[in-house]
């Protein structure tokens, strides 16, 4: 149990590196964008910073999700939880831990019906199809899924003598 | 109905300690299932991307980036040196550096976290070593940090504007001149409190050199708001490209005059700017699926009557708003707040004849009191944590300065001609 927490630490420090550097560079270049549309308003600007602009911004929130959630940034209130005697916890984390999963799959499910779905529209400007920007959201809620998941093994594998699956075993990654 | 099963099923799914966007998706979720349209679901994806897609919400990443870039770029600590040698003379001259500080930083950046978080790290170490009782001082840094939402370039304005369909640069306008009144709200406040306290003077004497030199020092920070504010008034930049402008700006001040600006710094501001757009947006998304619903349901419009029966006058309607936004604000992330109430509020605020500019300040001010508000108040926790304050200390302390910020408000609903002045003297 113990080597399967160090390799999910492992792949989850790997996915943030992944998550943070591809949001990241996906700002830099939002940002190059604008002040390209600010600056070449005095020539002849051209007409499709604004929608790069658009699908920049929506991959890098999605993408930089995963690693909100690892660093336990995603607001939530546990001091309710953490007042309940640790037998009662137990089934509320387990509620919490069954709604996130169910609620993200079913987002991953929805959005990767409705991008497919969108696959017949073009963004004019960038010639590229509409579920190019959609498909952000299946992946970017996939990603914390896998993030979850491994959230929960590392849990597993660690001292949880006072803990419950779910709960924050490190102090740092509390989604 | 409709809205007594949201409120069960949100609270009671944020109770669990699910994360609150995780809360609002279970909320509408719960909603298409009442509704009892199933087939309505792939609208959850549409109405989650369309709520983050509008492009001025781009100017969000930015502002935040500027914040995260100031200090590396060691903008704030020459502006706290400007400020020192303006009012370090005065009784308790550390607060009122404190306040000109967060009104100056408030002009180049959008939010009052980056301003607490900035200001209160270099600040309250300061006051606590110059004998100001420890929760005074991180209050006061709470309290101060308030006008950074409500002074140009604002976060939650871009949000509101882009919600309400309101002109963005004129609520901008519209937010000038209450962001300066509760600032000096602020500063009436600490010198009552200055002589209570005994609190001590920091520099001897005002030197005019001594001003003169900071001001040379800090002149890249002073003239930040000025291109901000200024691109958008002569029309060279939308509020959107102002915040990718400013980052522009920090950047090249902070590589090229200050020289303290590292790509270390920079690659962690980026690292930080874009976790917290990130956790900023994807409430933005999964609040406004809830908020769609809401609407589709004509939930405020069947709210509207029942409201207009107990508060009739545009003064009475805003005083209800604010007193249930306070109540909801201990409660809620700000950011949801005001992407869920924004709907709510807004057609009733029309049906009594409000301004949309005075709606949309009083409604930035009252979610922006919500930072500093018992038990949730996100600007408490940051300087609680940056100022090394016991968080209980501080909850107790902190209500003068939640009491003068409603002050302000009061006022504020009271007399619109306070927010109203400006955009209509700049033709807004």
């Amino acid at each position: 149990m113990e080597r399967m927490a160090f390799l999910s630490k492992k792949v989850s420090d790997c996915l943030e590196r992944f998550c943070l550097i591809g949001a990241g560079l996906l700002l830099i270049v939002n940002l190059t964008s604008v002040m390209l549309g600010v600056f070449s308003r005095f020539f002849r600007p051209p007409m499709w910073t604004m929608d790069l602009a658009k699908v920049t911004l929506v991959w890098m929130v999605m993408l930089a999700s995963a690693s909100a959630l690892k660093r336990g940034e995603h607001m939530a209130i546990t001091m309710l939880v953490d007042k309940l005697p640790l037998r009662f916890r137990r089934y509320v984390v387990a509620i919490r831990i069954t709604l996130f999963f169910g609620i993200l799959i079913l987002m991953v499910t929805l959005g990767i019906a409705y991008a497919w779905k969108m696959q017949l529209f073009t963004i004019m400007s960038l010639g590229i199809k509409k579920s190019i920007p959609l498909l952000a959201i299946p992946v970017g809620m996939g990603l914390m899924l896998i993030e979850y998941a491994l959230q929960q093994l590392i849990a597993l594998g660690t001292d949880t003598n006072d803990l419950v699956p779910g709960e924050n075993p490190t102090g740092e990654e509390q989604p | 109905m409709m809205t007594l099963l949201f409120l069960v099923v949100f609270f009671t799914t944020l109770a669990t300690g699910l994360p609150l966007f995780v809360a609002m998706l279970c909320t509408a979720l719960a909603g298409f299932l009442y509704i009892g349209d199933i087939g309505q679901l792939r609208l959850m994806i549409q109405q989650f991307y369309g709520g983050m897609e509008p492009f001025s919400l781009l100017a969000i990443p930015y502002f935040i980036l500027v914040g995260e870039l100031m200090g590396g770029a060691g903008l704030t600590n020459r502006l706290l040196r400007f400020a020192e040698a303006l009012v370090g003379h005065l009784k308790g001259g550390l607060g009122y550096v404190t306040v000109i500080t967060s009104i100056i930083f408030a002009g180049v950046n959008g939010s009052a976290a980056a301003d607490a978080s900035a200001v209160g790290s270099i600040m309250i170490p300061a006051m606590k070593k110059g004998g100001y009782p420890d929760a005074y001082a991180a209050g006061l840094v709470a309290g101060s940090s308030l006008v950074g939402p409500i002074i140009p370039p604002s976060i939650f304005m871009i949000l509101l504007g882009a919600m309400t369909s309101t002109n963005v640069a004129a609520l901008f306008m519209a937010g000038v001149v209450p962001g300066l009144f509760m600032g000096l709200s602020f500063m009436v406040m600490h010198r009552i409190y200055a002589s209570k306290l005994n609190l001590p003077i920091t520099n001897k004497s005002f030197s005019f050199t001594r001003l003169l030199s900071s001001t040379g020092a800090a002149a890249a920070s002073l003239f930040a708001p000025g291109v901000i504010i200024g691109g958008i008034l002569f029309g060279f930049m939308t509020p959107t490209e102002s915040g990718a402008v400013a980052s522009l700006y920090v950047i090249l001040v902070g590589f090229l005059w200050t020289r303290e600006l590292t790509l270390g710094r920079v690659l962690s501001a980026l690292s930080n700017t874009v976790r917290l757009t990130s956790v900023i947006f994807i409430v933005i998304g999964s609040a406004t699926i809830v908020g769609w619903i809401l609407s589709a349901e004509r939930v405020p419009q069947a709210m509207a009557p029942i409201v207009m029966n107990y508060a009739s006058t545009p003064t009475q309607v805003l005083l209800f708003i604010s007193v249930i936004i306070f109540m909801v604000g201990m409660f809620m992330e700000e950011v949801a707040a005001l992407v869920l109430l924004t709907p709510v509020f807004s057609p009733l605020a029309v049906a009594a004849g409000i301004d949309p500019l005075h709606f949309g300040i009083v409604m930035t001010l009252n979610i922006t009191i919500a930072l500093i508000t018992p038990p949730m108040g996100a600007c408490v926790y940051i300087v609680a944590s940056v100022g090394g304050v016991s968080l209980e200390k501080l909850f107790k302390h902190i209500w003068p300065f939640v009491l003068v910020a409603m002050t302000c408000q009061l006022i504020l609903i009271l007399v619109p001609g306070i927010s109203l002045w400006l955009p209509r003297l700049l033709g807004y």
